[in-house]
Formats: structure tokens, sequence, C-alpha cells
């Protein structure tokens, strides 16, 4: 009885899971184009409006970007998607959209190749965005603590063996649970991601233009700033190499 | 040995039979724009072809770097046909990627070459050059220069006088090139078939095409294409001439007033030993090109213009939560396929759209069927009415305009499986294209729940629950394992609070002190000796005797006891000065037992 009752908690858990991830599903449609003569600073100017009243949604960044990137602000396009990512990780019109511009943009050489393995976990863990994960915690954590309250509560000559294995599964979940959720959370609060805003910008071997020239950057590519240095920054490249470059033409996507 | 031809027949159509079906695995790649003259605003439609005899696995190629142009989104589309050739039959799968590519700036641009690797192979495609205007032609529909295969399935079915369709015909030294369309007058967007014919007096050996040269204002398809001439014999004047059919072009006007079709320029050989060369150019001829007219004119009018049926189906009714409904529109008919886009699938809440997947198998991109996929994708589950599409055209023949409404249909979504809940997370449904840019709407703000207190509050309430529950699991235990030092932890306890009532009422020189300082003290040496509560004070002395507590101690506690007996019931016992004493007596027989028995 009481195994049974556990495991329809845990099916429970799985089944919001998935509710939680067909709802996340936003609408697309995906025959839309660019169209001459449509007013995307307009729709930029009043999505933003809502970005600036504190609106923190991530349909709203994914449009955002969209309406950027049919400006031809790549770079702004993409912060707007990795932000709407960073709200909910499992918004596929804003990975596809980020996606599509990573993919066309002049630098994509530079992301490298994720392995299978490493491709199918990532794609698992974008499937469960912050909120879900915080919720499957909080579910978790009640049904592990009512396992263990039933184990203190059970009669010293009693048999105890299922009750310790479920606590002992339980437990161990949340633990993963909660490791998950910190990942999850420290890539939401991630200061060192930044985005080249601007066209084209040199990298150099030092913060200053008297150092040599090591590469060249376009608006749109997603790097990690290490460490700044007055108005340079000292950035590196998805492929690893690091150099430094002016820090206005970059753009932070932490909020 | 002498080898006759009966013994290399065999391996002369074994060597053409692998012709054939080495020139088949080729692919070929084409790259092609349209329109290469566009205004400021105008987005330009880069298309590259591929075709093969077998479907080659092949990713959508990668602009390279563009400092002129945006790139604003990306289609793909696929079409493959059937034809004979190199002793046997034959697949060609032709992939089209077409690139929307804004200009950055004015003038003289170029879009660079492409080079593909498929399939190991290395291919190139030529740079083409774009003007772009300071003017705006916005809204103007980009037509379709590309060149798909025709069919080779015979002569169209008309053969007009061409030298009516020529007025100024003349033959060159008795020899021309006609150029006849089908009609001289057509609608916006009509297909017309336009017929290139060589009329001869002398004898031809062979025919090149040199050049086809476009005059704007139509898109254009190969309808048909001879591998050899037939020739034919025709009157003209009494002049006798030997005709050919050279090409018969599909083009779809995309510009109102008079056009001219493409002219051909063809290299020819005559005499019987090809000595004499001649270079012909056909002659120029236009075609009246109409407006659509304006009354009837639906305000959702797709650009079809031709002779349509429509139908739709729906796979499966019934379905799972995480799967698909199959809904497939076909179009048959003659009309300007290559200038419509595919009717959009009307948006129902509760269901999502995947991209469709178009499906031709037409001549020229003028003639023959288009199937349009749709999956539409449930979000939840129960019963819905699927909406069909809808989609409107204009008739040249009746010079009016068709719609095609499809009815709703009922489905059934049934919950969704572990399988479908699996498939849904991982499968790789990438887009080839950016996502619609929805209309302008208010947006709702949702913190991730772990920055809000009350969620931290939920969790730490669950963790503190743990105290009192070990607590009382602690003294569940207790009682369970041990019952003797339960009782004995428990009349501790009872005595406490009997204790602090009688405090409080010797303090207060109440009466209350005696039957609470008695009754405290009963209980408590009953639950630490268990000595049934029922027993009389003589009765519980005297077990305490036979348990062997200390004489002393019990003449204290029999004269305590005896005392709350006189305060209690004897005349005048009472008196509220020794109320005090009385209480330190209690407290110090308490401190001997405690002292005495600690277990």
């Amino acid at each position: 009885m009481k195994t049974r009752f556990l495991t329809a908690i845990l099916i429970l858990l799985a089944s919001l899971g998935s509710h939680t991830l067909f709802a996340a599903d936003s609408a697309r449609n995906s025959k839309t184009q660019f169209q001459a003569g449509m007013d995307y600073a307009g729709i930029s100017g009043e999505l933003l409006k809502q970005v600036t009243a504190g609106v923190h949604n991530a349909e709203l960044y994914n449009q955002l970007g969209l309406s950027y990137y049919h400006l031809g602000q790549t770079g702004r396009a993409t912060i707007s998607f990795l932000r709407a990512l960073r709200i909910d990780s499992a918004n596929k019109a804003a990975r596809n959209n980020l996606e599509f511009s990573i993919s066309h943009s002049p630098d994509r050489e530079l992301y490298p190749e994720p392995s299978f393995l490493s491709a199918f976990f990532s794609r698992a863990f974008q499937a469960i965005n912050l909120n879900l994960l915080a919720i499957s915690l909080l579910l978790l954590l009640l049904l592990t603590s009512f396992i263990v309250h039933r184990l203190l509560h059970l009669p010293f000559s009693s048999e105890k063996a299922v009750t310790v294995m479920w606590s002992l599964l339980c437990g161990l979940l949340l633990i993963s649970f909660a490791l998950l959720l910190t990942l999850k959370y420290q890539g939401y609060r991630d200061e060192k991601q930044a985005v080249v805003i601007i066209s084209e910008v040199n990298g150099h071997s030092g913060p200053g233009t008297e150092y040599a020239k090591i590469f060249t950057l376009h608006d749109g590519l997603i790097l990690q700033i290490t460490r700044s240095d007055h108005n340079w920054s000292l950035v590196t490249l998805p492929n690893g190499t690091a150099g430094w470059i002016p820090a206005a033409s970059l753009g932070k996507v932490k909020w | 040995m002498r080898i006759t031809g009966f013994q290399i027949l065999p391996v002369i159509l074994f060597l053409c039979f692998l012709c054939g079906v080495l020139s088949a695995q080729n692919v070929q790649v084409k790259a092609f724009a349209d329109p290469t003259i566009v205004g400021r605003d105008e987005a330009v439609a880069y298309s590259l072809e591929i075709s093969s005899a077998k479907n080659v696995r092949i990713k959508a190629p990668i602009l390279p770097a563009m400092k002129d142009f945006s790139l604003r989104n990306m289609n793909m589309s696929s079409m493959s046909s059937f034809g004979m050739g190199g002793g046997g039959f034959y697949e060609t799968v032709t992939k089209t990627f077409t690139y929307f590519l804004l200009p950055k700036r004015t003038g003289n641009l170029r879009i660079p070459g492409l080079n593909l690797n498929i399939e190991g192979q290395g291919y190139a495609t030529q740079p083409i050059a774009i003007k772009v205007l300071n003017q705006s032609f916005a809204g103007r529909t980009p037509a379709n220069q590309g060149t798909p295969r025709g069919f080779g399935q015979g002569l169209p079915l008309f053969e007009p006088d061409p030298f009516d369709m020529n007025p100024g015909f003349e033959a060159v030294g008795d020899m021309s090139i006609v150029a006849m369309p089908e009609k001289r007058s057509v609608f916006l967007g009509e297909p017309v078939l336009v017929t290139y014919r060589l009329y001869t007096s002398q004898i031809v050996s062979s025919l090149e095409l040199k050049d086809e040269r476009d005059m704007g204002g139509y898109g254009k398809a190969s309808y048909n294409e001879p591998t050899k001439l037939n020739f034919e014999v025709a009157n003209f004047k009494g002049q006798r001439y030997r005709t050919a059919l050279i090409k018969v072009l599909a083009i779809s006007p995309n510009r109102v007033g008079e056009i001219e079709v493409p002219r051909l320029t063809v290299e020819i050989q005559t005499g019987s030993f090809s000595l004499f060369t001649k270079t012909l150019v056909s002659e120029p001829t236009t075609i009246r090109v109409n407006p659509l007219p304006l009354s009837g004119k639906p305000d959702d009018f797709s650009g079809a213009v031709g002779r349509f049926q429509l139908s739709d189906r729906l796979k499966e009714a019934s379905i799972r939560l995480g799967e698909a409904f199959e809904y497939t529109l076909t179009i048959t008919g003659k009309g300007n396929f290559n200038q419509f886009s595919n009717p959009d699938y009307p948006g129902i809440s509760n269901f999502r759209t995947a991209s469709p997947l178009t499906t031709d198998r037409l001549q020229a991109g003028t003639q023959g069927t288009r199937s349009i996929k749709y999956l539409v994708i449930p979000r939840q589950e129960g019963r819905f009415k699927l909406s069909g599409v809808s989609f409107n055209w204009f008739d040249p023949s009746d010079q009016s305009y068709h719609s095609f409404i499809a009815k709703p249909l009922p489905v059934e979504v049934k919950p969704g499986n572990v399988m479908t809940y699996i498939s849904n997370v991982f499968q790789q449904d990438k887009l080839a294209s950016l996502t619609a840019l929805q209309p302008l709407k208010t947006y709702k703000s949702r913190r991730p729940l772990i920055t809000s207190p009350l969620y931290w509050i939920l969790i730490i309430l669950i963790l503190l629950a743990f105290i009192p529950s070990w607590w009382l699991a602690r003294r569940n235990l207790i009682r369970e394992i041990d019952p003797e030092l339960a009782a004995m932890q428990g009349s501790a306890k009872v005595l406490r609070k009997y204790l602090k009532q009688a405090e409080i009422s010797a303090r207060g020189a109440s009466q209350e002190f005696y039957p609470q300082a008695e009754a405290g003290l009963m209980r408590y040496l009953g639950d630490k000796f268990k000595i049934p509560q029922r027993y009389s004070i003589a009765e519980k002395l005297y077990q305490l005797r036979l348990k062997g507590i200390n004489e002393e101690l019990i003449i204290e506690l029999e004269a305590f006891l005896k005392r709350c007996q006189e305060a209690r019931y004897m005349p005048g016992g009472f008196v509220s000065s020794v109320l005090l004493d009385d209480l330190n007596a209690l407290q110090k027989i308490i401190r001997s037992f405690i002292k005495t028995y600690r277990t």
C-alpha cells in the first residue's frame, strides 16, 4: 500500500514535469519572414518599455530579440534570446532563434561542435526550466520528509527495509535536484556571459590597441568576460581563445 | 581471336547502363537570386538548388560572411521527379534552400560564391551581382527565376500560326527562330507557355542553345526541351519550311503592362557536313499583362492565379498527447505555383503548428499537384474541433475569385504515455527559420520561484517540522524500549506540574496547597514505584516499606501526609502562617526521594 502510494507520488512528479514541458513550448509559426516596411523599431521600443518597467518574461525577451534581429542588431538580439532562456530554458522558440542567429553569424566556426553525449545531456538539462526544477525540488523535499517522518515513527520492532530504501532513493533524487537547481541558478545569475554588440571588433594580446591584434569578432558572438581593466575586458571565446577587447563593444547578458 | 558484334553487344549495354547510373549519381548545384534589382528595403531571395539522383544528406548550407547583406530568414523545400535515361529509370531529388537577404546599402552589390561539400565532393557557385536602387519596392512579389527541370512530356496543346504571332517575321537567310506565346493577353501571375520553333529551308545538322536572355517582368521555368530536332513541314506563302521544336518555357508575369518573352540565341550548323555555322536570335515577342480585377478581391488574397482544385485530409482523428495530427492540403491544377506561399494554418488555442512540409509534383512549376502537410500538435487532452485552412485564388478562365474553406474536423486527444513524453523531450525538431513575431501585448512578469521568500519559508517549515517529529519519535521509542524509564520520566513531569501549582497556592496563602501537594506526591510515588493509585495512603506507605524505602523518609512522608489531612479536614487545622514551612517540608521530601532513588 505504502509502496503504491510512493509510486503514485513519483508518477505525479513526472506527469507534472511533462505537463509543464508541453505547456512551456510556446506557440510558433515557422512561416514568418522578414516583412519589408514593418515597424520593427516601433515594436522593439514598445517591448523595451515593458522590460524597463521590470517585466520578467521569457516570451517578452524572445519577441524583443526577434525585433532586434529584424533590425539587424544581432548582438542585442542574441542578448535578448539568452535572457529569455535564462528565465525559461525550455522555451523552444527562443532556443530556435538563438541557434538560428548563431548558425548564421560570421563567427559560427568559433563555437565547438558538442559531442553526442554532451548534446544529449545538455538538451535534457535545457528541457527543465528553473521554476520546474524548484517545484520538483520542493515536492521531492516534501516526499522525502514524509518518508523520513514515517521512518522515525515506525515501531522499533517493525520491518523498515522498504521505507529505508525509499528514503535513500528520494534523498539521492533530492540531492541531485538540489545540485541541478544550483547549477541552473548559477547560469541564471552568471555575470560573466556577454555578447559582442558592435559590427566588428579586434581582439588584442593586451588591454590596448598598441598590443598585437590576435582576432576579429563580429556582432552576436557569445563569450565570457574573465577580467576587466579600465575600459578593456579580457574575454574567452567559445573555442577557448582569450584576448582583450574594448568593454564598450560588449553587452552583458545579466540584467 | 575474332570478336563478333553479337559478343560485344552485352558489354556495350553494360557500359551504357553504367554511364546512366554514374550520370544519375551526379550532384548539380545552382545558385540564383530573385530579384536581382531591388529597392533599399526589399529582400533578395537567394536560392541554392541542389539536385541529385539520390536523396543526399545535406544540412542547410551556411552563407559566407557578407558585409553588404544581412540574413533575415531561410526556407527549405524539396522536390522529386522521375525520368528515363542511361538505360533505366532515375529519380532526381532537388532541394532548394532560399535565403532572404536584406541589402545594407544601395549600389552594385555582390552575393559571393559558395563552396559546398556534399558527400565528400566539393562544389562551388558563382557570385551573383545585385543592384540596389535608392527607392522602395515594398510589397512587390519576388518571382522565381529558377529553372526547374521539365518532364519532356511532349508539345503543348496548341500550335498557333507563327506568322500571326510574329508579324515582323522574315526568315533570315531562309532560317529563323520564332517565339509563340500561348496567349497574347494574360492576367498578372497567370502562367503562359511560350514555344520556340526553328523554321528553315536548309538542312540543319545540329543546333545548340547558346543563351536565354531574360527581359524582366516574369518568372520562368523550362516546360519542355527536346533532346533532338523532330522536323515537320510547314507552308507559308507558297514557301515550304521545315520546322522543329526547340524549347517551351512557362513564364509567370509579375508586372502589369507589355512584357517581352525571353530571347533565345541558338547556334546552328547547316549543310550535310556541318560546314556552315549560323547564330540566330528569336524575334522580339510581347505579351500584354492585365492587372487582376479589384472587384471581389479577398482581403487576404494569396496571389494564386490559375485553375485549381483543392482538397484536405486528416490522417488520424484520434491521437495521444505528445503526438501530432497530420493535416494535408492538396492543390491540383495549373497556375503560378511558384508565386504564392503556403496558406497559414489558423491559430487554435490548445494547439501549436510545426513547419509545414511541402511536396510538389509540378511540371515547370505551373502544372501538377502541391501537397502541404501541416503538423498540428495538441497541448492538452480532450475533444476539439480542428480548423481547416482557407485558400483563395483568381481563375482567369472565368475572371473571378474563388475560395476554399475547409470544414472544421472533430478530433480527440487521449492522455499521453511515457513514450510520447520521452519522445517529446528529446525530439530533434530544429526549425530552419526564425519564429513568428507575435502581435504586441502586455506580458506578465514571471520571476523565478527560487527568488521568492515564500519558497524558502516553505522549505524552512518543512525542515523545522523534523524537530518536533524527532522529539516525539524519541519519546515513543523510549516508551517502547524501556517502559519503566518512560514511567519515571513521566512521574517527574507530573511532579513538576503539581509542585508548581502547590508552590503558587502556598505563596498565595491558599488552602488548595494541601490537596495539590498530597495528590502530586502520591501520583509521583505511584508512578515511580509502581504503586496503584487506587490504594489508600496507608496501603501506599506499606508498599513503600515493602520496596525497602528508607524508614526515616517514610516517617517524614507520613508526617507530611498527616499534616495535609489535618489541614484539610480538621477544624482549625489550616494555618496560613505555616504554609511556607510545609512547602519547604514537601520540597525536602521530594529532593530526598529524587536523590536517593534516582533510577
